[in-house]
């Protein structure tokens, strides 16, 4: 019988396997790519091809200024924030506060009808629900009928800047609540029963056992899906949807709110062939991503001591 | 008995296969009536399906060539070398094709940066890059090397060596190029009009309203008044929110079309589009069409076909568009819907001098990993020659095509039949761009319409103008001043089209001058004026080398 680290190894070969699977996909996929991230102090040009990176010429931060004094930078920095914030505190409670809400259903039935029907949407494309959003709200579409049938006005949901955010967090919530109530609905499962017949017994209130047993039961969760959420702020939070609703709802009617900094990159950088500026703009998205993570983990660790690392 | 029984069966079931093999086989549209026997076909002389006895051009029918190309257009009709167009070119030039189409717009910068080329690579982008002796060979060295008896004019080598990265040496010549003179010499055989935006209408409606008058930006403005008014449950002007937008108006002010970024001025300078006078004009007019209800905001953020489903469903009176191929396939559209329904083009209101700045559309480039660099460019002469030319868009003389006494072509009922019903590039396959003019495809798409239907395209024959000097003089790519031209006119997100939508859906006319005020100082600080300063003398010295100045 073999002893020591090589030994263990041996023995949880099996289970080794799927981890060194995963590394090996996170290596090629994840870390790999990160020397692209050479050409954003590079002038490089696409002819030079992948080794071009390594041989095109050294031009420092002339692209990180170029993005920063962007005449549209601050407009994309501000739309990308609000249109985050936005989604973060609308659609972060919603599935917790409807995970709550199914625990407390004892109508089995119900509670599994309402459950498929909330999470259905999470496996609709964006691509169609923009399609959908279109054809039910432009100017002769069946809710600026209704609209016009009982109040006689007509909204132009699709081209006002002001009617965009909105839309956009109120289709994310549609279509993201339903897949993260089952994750928080998971973590309920896991409470200790015997917690809720005590506190029953107890006398506490139904409203008391959600507040001082199912919250605390599940903030770990909750703490760690606000930390990716966090994370992933710029790129929508949870749903991570802010390039889709943008570039697939966004039009020269409503770019004032809905240009981002993922579809201007797209637009003006690797469209264009701007490969560098792209890069560059990519990836101060991600260090501000990378800073918030730390950020959120801190904060978390200090005021409820769960944290993420 | 049983094996019996089933040996009938299989024999049946050959029999059926064979017969349905053979009627697939005769689906091939039969030559028209009244049309020369195949003694008397132009091309090399042969009936289709007969191997050509000589090639055009030094091209050898015998040896087949087969180049791998590939074609930058994720819109491309087709995906195989397939179709009567494609046979009849394999049949005389011995040449066929092995195609890729791009699945999406960045696939052949991935394919430079690799150096992983075919044969051939057709693009309407990236012509800077690809003109390079490191990734092509260049036309005049290969026509040199081989011997080819092929003056390209003047006019489509100042277009190549517009973008080209080595002096003097051209990579490839554009496909679609036409000048003023072209057009006008068009008017000869009376067919097809220059592609620039038209405006279709409601035909039956517009007699039915009482034929009002149709001649100026004003009676526009007025018929779409009327058309509100008595058909308050249609959309009075809807447009093609992705390329045309709103340019018939753009036109009628005498800019041009989206391409036209810079406007000649009286006196000879070249301003930017923004600050010519007539720019406010135009928006201020498109401004109140839609303060007057007569265009809705929605139609910015439609997609083209939405915009097409609501002309074809009888839901528009007006529709902005282009002229030559949207005309046929919204009427036969609106037909299934609106039995009576019948869209004419509009007649040419304002300013007649409409024009484009194009140095031509698809460029085929030769790659140094070509397998056969000599069949390449022989077939490269082949296809911009009126022959190949009018094969790829016309088809075979005397099968889909007649020429009458003016030189027009009368096509086949099977082809208009094919036209009518969205099949031409199935059937016939008319995608192979690589040669020709705008000339060829605009004849090939007008000659099947009734001219009744178009009353506009006489006008804009012969007041169309092609400005190539102002592309040619255009920034290349990675330049500090294309980036700024990039971020002024970008279709998606430049400053321009954006800041246009903005001023043309202002509530009211002081909203309307603050976003034009905002749409100016934006350009600015995005450096319209040093951008100026650049291209006028680069245009003014394009001009001279187009001869015009």
């Amino acid at each position: 019988m073999k002893k020591g680290l090589l030994g263990r190894l041996w023995r949880q070969r099996h289970l080794q396997g799927f981890v060194w699977l995963g590394l090996v996909f996170l290596l090629i996929f994840h870390y790999l790519p990160m020397f692209g991230i050479l050409i954003a102090f590079e002038d490089f040009k696409i002819s030079s091809g992948i080794l071009g990176m390594f041989t095109s010429e050294f031009v420092g931060l002339k692209h990180f200024i170029a993005f920063f004094t962007d005449y549209k930078f601050t407009e994309l920095l501000a739309n990308t924030l609000s249109l985050s914030v936005l989604k973060l505190l609308f659609s972060f409670p919603l599935p917790i506060f409807l995970a709550l809400v199914l625990n407390e259903c004892h109508v089995s039935w119900f509670k599994r009808v309402a459950q498929t029907v909330s999470y259905l949407p999470y496996f609709i494309s964006w691509v169609i629900v923009a399609g959908f959003t279109q054809i039910l709200l432009t100017n002769t579409g069946a809710v600026n009928d209704l609209l016009n049938s009982l109040l006689g006005v007509r909204l132009q949901f699709l081209t006002s800047p002001a009617l965009f955010r909105p839309l956009a967090v109120i289709t994310a919530m549609w279509k993201e609540t339903g897949w993260w109530t089952i994750i928080f609905l998971a973590a309920i499962a896991g409470i200790d029963p015997t917690l809720y017949e005590a506190a029953e017994i107890d006398g506490a209130s139904r409203l008391m056992r959600i507040w001082r047993i199912t919250l605390p039961g599940i903030s770990p969760t909750v703490t760690v899906v606000l930390i990716l959420a966090l994370g992933n702020l710029l790129g929508g939070g949870l749903s991570g949807s802010n390039f889709e609703q943008c570039y697939l709802m966004g039009n020269v009617g409503n770019y004032d709110a809905s240009e981002i900094l993922q579809t201007y990159i797209l637009n003006i950088g690797l469209s264009k062939g701007r490969f560098s500026y792209a890069t560059a703009a990519g990836l101060f998205q991600s260090a501000i991503s990378v800073l918030l993570v730390f950020a959120s983990n801190l904060v978390s660790k200090r005021v409820s001591g769960e944290g993420l690392f | 008995m049983k094996k019996c029984y089933n040996r009938k069966a299989i024999a049946l079931l050959l029999a059926f296969a064979l017969l349905i093999g053979l009627c697939a086989c005769s689906s091939q549209p039969a030559p028209p009536a009244g049309s020369p026997d195949s003694s008397t076909v132009s091309s090399g002389g042969e009936a289709p399906g007969d191997q050509a006895a000589e090639g055009p051009f030094g091209l050898d029918p015998n040896h087949r060539v087969t180049l791998s190309c590939f074609f930058d257009f994720t819109w491309y009709p087709i995906s195989e070398w397939k179709g009567i167009i494609a046979d009849e070119i394999t049949r005389l030039t011995g040449v066929d094709m092995e195609l890729t189409i791009a699945v999406d717009g960045q696939q052949l910068g991935m394919m430079i940066a690799s150096g992983d080329l075919p044969d051939l690579v057709s693009s309407d982008h990236m012509f800077s890059n690809l003109s390079t002796s490191e990734l092509c060979y260049d036309w005049q060295g290969l026509i040199d090397e081989y011997g080819l008896d092929w003056e390209i004019s003047q006019q489509s080598i100042a277009n190549s060596l517009s973008f080209t990265q080595e002096e003097e040496k051209f990579f490839t010549v554009l496909s679609h190029f036409a000048t003023a003179e072209d057009w006008k010499e068009l008017d000869k055989i009376g067919v097809g009009a220059p592609m620039c935006s038209s405006m279709l209408y409601r035909r039956d409606l517009y007699e039915a309203m009482g034929s009002p008058k149709f001649e100026t930006l004003e009676d526009v403005h007025a018929l779409l008044l009327k058309a509100k008014e008595d058909y308050p449950d249609m959309r009075p002007l809807i447009f093609d929110p992705v390329t045309w937008k709103l340019t018939y108006f753009r036109q009628a002010y005498g800019l041009g079309n989206g391409s036209n970024y810079f406007v000649e001025q009286e006196n000879g300078d070249w301003l930017t589009v923004v600050k010519d006078p007539r720019y406010k004009e135009y928006l201020a007019y498109c401004n109140q069409l839609y303060r007057d209800g007569l265009i809705y905001a929605d139609n910015f953020g439609m997609e083209g076909a939405a915009a097409e489903a609501e002309v074809e469903g009888g839901g528009a009176f007006a529709y902005i568009i282009g002229t030559q191929n949207a005309i046929t396939p919204r009427n036969s559209g609106l037909k299934q819907n609106v039995p009576d329904g019948v869209l004419w083009e509009a007649p040419v209101v304002g300013d007649t001098n409409v024009y484009d700045a194009s140095i031509g559309w698809m460029g085929t480039f030769i790659s140094k990993s070509c397998k056969d660099p000599e069949t390449a460019i022989r077939y490269m002469q082949f296809v911009h020659s009126e022959e190949g030319a009018r094969l790829t868009q016309w088809g075979r003389e005397g099968y889909e095509y007649t020429l009458d006494e003016n030189g027009a072509p009368q096509f086949s009922e099977e082809w208009n039949k094919a036209v009518n019903d969205g099949q031409l590039d199935e059937i016939y396959n008319t995608a192979l761009y690589q040669g020709g003019t705008k000339i060829n495809e605009a004849v090939a798409r007008c000659a099947p319409i009734d001219p009744e239907m178009t009353p506009n395209y006489p006008t804009l024959r012969q007041h169309f103008g092609n400005k190539p000097w102002v592309k040619y003089a255009e920034p290349v790519e990675g330049s500090d001043e294309k980036i700024i031209l990039d971020q002024l006119f970008d279709g998606q997100s430049g400053a321009i089209p954006t800041g246009e939508a903005k001023v043309i859906l202002s509530d009211t006319e002081e909203a309307f001058e603050r976003n034009f005020q905002e749409l100016l100082s934006t350009c600015e600080s995005v450096g319209m004026d040093e951008l100026e300063a650049f291209m006028d003398p680069r245009i003014k010295d394009a001009m001279k080398v187009y001869g015009v100045a």
